[in-house]
């Protein structure tokens, strides 16, 4: 496992949240185009294979969590952060105890929650952190799974979730889908220092060229020993 | 459309600043029997070295061609504009073969020589100057990102070609990471991209983002 305190070197540096306006604009674009995927999938293919072991529905049950984890971390009174970055975020959680099974059945059972009604469910949740978003100053810190962090972070991994969540249900539902490039490069900017921490920027840039490829099961966001 | 540098300003300056001393210090560590070798496509190492220096060279002729309109808006249009132009690659494997016989016996040295013309001559210029470059005319703070681009993606393939191995400066590697998000998201191809990095499918092979559309 590795040590976090190694992310600290980089993790302090101002990441995708540093432009005030960016982050609340990434966010909101991210939550409309998921709910607007959500809305069209095809009454067939809720059942469809989704994300991993996922339905297609269990994967929109999944990503709802991108709302309840900020209308239940906001307003829970820390003081200081404990992740500095949203890539750091995404580097606790990888190490950290949940991510394989428990992830999964979390999955399951939000989409429990949703009832006959999933569309509704997820406009009514979106529409919920969005105006709790409203109101919550850029200065405001944020409860989360992991630890504490600036409301500016963690907008931007919410944003990247409901982004990268939209394309996958997309796929898996066949929905066309043009993402937003607020949201997407958000998500960008967090995969970058991902790429960079890990020493694999070099790899990526040759892919990206058209030097060379990515190991078949190259993923940023692995589970790590 | 990614039409505008979302970078902060200083940070391009001190981006290109690291890619130049990048390519300097790595240039200096070729060993010695390794500039004959197989380099980038058909060059050698020596003329891939030389090739890898000219972003110093249009830099600086650019920065002496004060221009009018903007044609080019943001550092991927420029991309856009050079990987629509005909014949964008006629030529470039002769100029390499002519830049590397300028190099003479000491190509750090030449190549270090053209890097402080380079930081010198961007050092006298604001942010916001207007200069005509190859494919139009762009703002300096647009351009520098895609000089600081060749200069790593070129130190990297003269990296691999002699068997070094290095880490990018992080802050040149974060000007290039944002110069192929922009171009990505110009293509249509950031989805496919996301994807490949978060283990949901492969890049196809041959996949490139220096690719006119």
């Amino acid at each position: 496992m590795a040590p976090l305190l190694f992310h600290g070197k980089f993790m302090a540096r101002d990441e995708a949240m540093s432009e005030p306006a960016t982050f609340r604009t990434a966010f909101k674009d991210a939550s409309r185009c998921f709910v607007d995927t959500v809305a069209r999938i095809p009454a067939g293919r809720w059942q469809a294979a989704g994300l991993g072991e996922w339905t297609v529905r269990e994967t929109v049950g999944h990503t709802c969590r991108a709302y309840t984890t900020l209308l239940d971390g906001l307003g829970a009174g820390a003081t200081a952060a404990t992740i500095t970055s949203p890539s750091h975020y995404y580097r606790v959680a990888q190490t950290g105890p949940d991510a394989d099974q428990a992830g999964a059945d979390r999955g399951r059972q939000a989409a429990a929650h949703m009832d006959d009604e999933p569309l509704g469910y997820v406009r009514e949740l979106a529409a919920r952190a969005e105006t709790l978003v409203d109101a919550t100053p850029d200065t405001a810190i944020a409860t989360v799974r992991f630890g504490t962090m600036r409301f500016a972070d963690f907008l931007v991994t919410r944003a990247s979730g409901l982004l990268a969540h939209a394309l996958d249900i997309a796929r898996a539902a066949g929905v066309d889908l043009d993402p937003p490039a607020s949201a997407t490069r958000a998500t960008f900017d967090i995969l970058r220092e991902l790429a960079i921490d890990d020493g694999v920027f070099p790899s990526i840039v040759f892919a990206l060229t058209g030097r060379g490829s990515l190991h078949p099961r190259f993923n940023l966001l692995g589970q790590r020993a | 459309m990614a039409e505008s540098s979302t970078i902060r300003v200083p940070e391009i300056r001190i981006a290109f600043k690291s890619a130049a001393q990048f390519l300097v210090d790595t240039v200096g560590r070729v060993p010695a029997d390794k500039w004959g070798a197989p380099g980038l496509g058909e060059w050698t190492v020596r003329e891939t070295v030389a090739h890898a220096a000219r972003p110093f060279t249009t830099l600086v002729d650019g920065l002496g061609s004060p221009g009018g309109d903007v044609t080019l808006l943001s550092a991927a249009a420029y991309f856009r504009a050079g990987m629509s132009a005909p014949n964008v690659n006629q030529g470039i494997a002769e100029r390499g073969r002519q830049a590397a016989k300028e190099m003479g016996d000491d190509p750090a040295a030449y190549v270090g020589g053209l890097a402080k013309r380079a930081l010198e001559a961007s050092d006298r210029v604001a942010d916001d100057f207007i200069m005509n470059v190859r494919f139009g005319t762009i703002r300096f703070a647009d351009y520098l990102p895609t000089r600081t681009f060749e200069l790593t993606v070129h130190t990297l393939d003269i990296a691999q070609a002699v068997g070094l191995k290095v880490t990018p400066p992080s802050t040149a590697a974060r000007s290039v990471f944002d110069t192929l998000r922009d171009i990505a998201i110009d293509q249509g191809k950031a989805r496919q991209v996301i994807f490949a990095l978060l283990g949901r499918g492969e890049l196809p092979k041959g996949f490139t983002l220096l690719t006119a559309g």
